[in-house]
């Protein structure tokens, strides 16, 4: 049951990350999970709102992309492309890397900012999508 | 609504650290394995068994990890190996934070190896670099043969597997070669140990493998 740790790292990364605009709520927390990071998106979910408690990110929603294993062939050059093991779905090579699939990462986060916070502060270059 | 961009690896802090950890251990030349296993997968008594058959005088330490107890700290000193012991208190895995903490009582500068045996789980550790250079995944042929498909993140992960347990073989019907054909499957690049603490299968290849990691590191020390 690691996902509390990571739910409670993901509640302190969102924080600190909000600390400069306390007129900001978060409404949503987007992640990026990967099939083969030993990460349980269902366990998460259950600890996340607990881990919120009392935080800025309280109330705010989890959305969760699941990302699939993908490989690249060091030997006949695929991919990234799909695998299901650590091996070349094409040639058969072992001599591949990771591409994707063992991601716990924070995307992104859906914020309520004042309009007046958005014109000054540097948040509308983060991509800012009304 | 704003939406920003983090792209922020969420145990970004947990691998800071342990990336820390790792070139320090390079400096003092002090190689690491890192033991991820299911409770009573006979991580502690590999160990017992193969420190001991260790040759060419090297040095080594184990940092023990488990919820409760100082049992297998106790179990590793009396075959006269320096042990540490930390206990997470109902914490399913190490991080690197803690092993930070453990490697404090060690005396890194007279080590060639380091061995992390971590809380008994073949989950939650998956996700936590401890800064090792080798992860090795213990499991017993009386897990079943199927637990490297159940539980794939560790095998993926991991540079090498350890069969544990052969002697069990003929009375749970699970040969150590299909427990390894399954991981073999998802990791075609793990190192494959075959051991029985019982019958001595396997600890002399296993102490030679503990040997040449201490032997490696040493050789680069800066």
């Amino acid at each position: 049951m690691h996902e509390l740790s990571i739910a409670t790292e993901v509640v302190e990364i969102v924080t600190a990350s909000v600390a400069d605009y306390p007129a900001a709520k978060v409404r949503a927390v987007s992640l990026l999970i990967g099939t083969h990071s030993g990460v349980v998106p269902e366990a998460l979910e259950f600890c996340f709102p607990l881990a919120a408690e009392g935080t800025p990110v309280e109330g705010a929603a989890l959305q969760i992309e699941q990302v699939p294993l993908k490989i690249k062939c060091h030997n006949c050059g695929v991919g990234p492309v799909a695998a299901s093991s650590i091996r070349c779905p094409e040639c058969g090579s072992i001599n591949v890397s990771v591409e994707t699939g063992r991601e716990i990462e924070i995307s992104t986060i859906d914020l309520d900012v004042p309009d007046e916070v958005v014109a000054e502060s540097k948040l509308a270059s983060g991509g800012a999508n009304g | 609504m704003v939406k920003v961009s983090l792209e922020k690896r969420v145990l970004s802090k947990n691998d800071r650290i342990a990336q820390k950890i790792r070139s320090q251990l390079h400096m003092k030349g002090v190689g690491c394995i890192n033991l991820i296993g299911s409770p009573g997968s006979g991580k502690t008594a590999l160990l017992e068994a193969s420190l001991p058959r260790m040759s060419d005088g090297l040095r080594c330490a184990v940092i023990e990890g488990d919820v409760k107890t100082d049992r297998d700290m106790q179990r590793i000193a009396a075959v006269g190996v320096d042990a540490v012991q930390i206990e997470t208190g109902g914490g399913c895995h190490l991080d690197a934070e803690l092993v930070t903490k453990g490697l404090a009582k060690l005396p890194l500068g007279k080590l060639d190896l380091l061995i992390i045996e971590n809380v008994g789980n073949l989950i939650c550790p998956v996700a936590y670099d401890l800064g090792e250079d080798y992860r090795l995944i213990v499991v017993s042929v009386a897990e079943g043969e199927d637990k490297p498909l159940k539980y794939p993140s560790a095998f993926v992960s991991a540079s090498g597997i350890v069969v544990t347990k052969t002697d069990l073989s003929s009375y749970v019907d699970v040969e150590a070669s299909q427990v390894a054909a399954n991981a073999l499957s998802l990791n075609p690049k793990l190192k494959v140990f075959t051991t029985s603490t019982k019958t001595g299968e396997g600890i002399e290849e296993f102490a030679d493998f503990l040997v040449s990691v201490g032997k490696s590191a040493r050789s680069m020390r800066k």
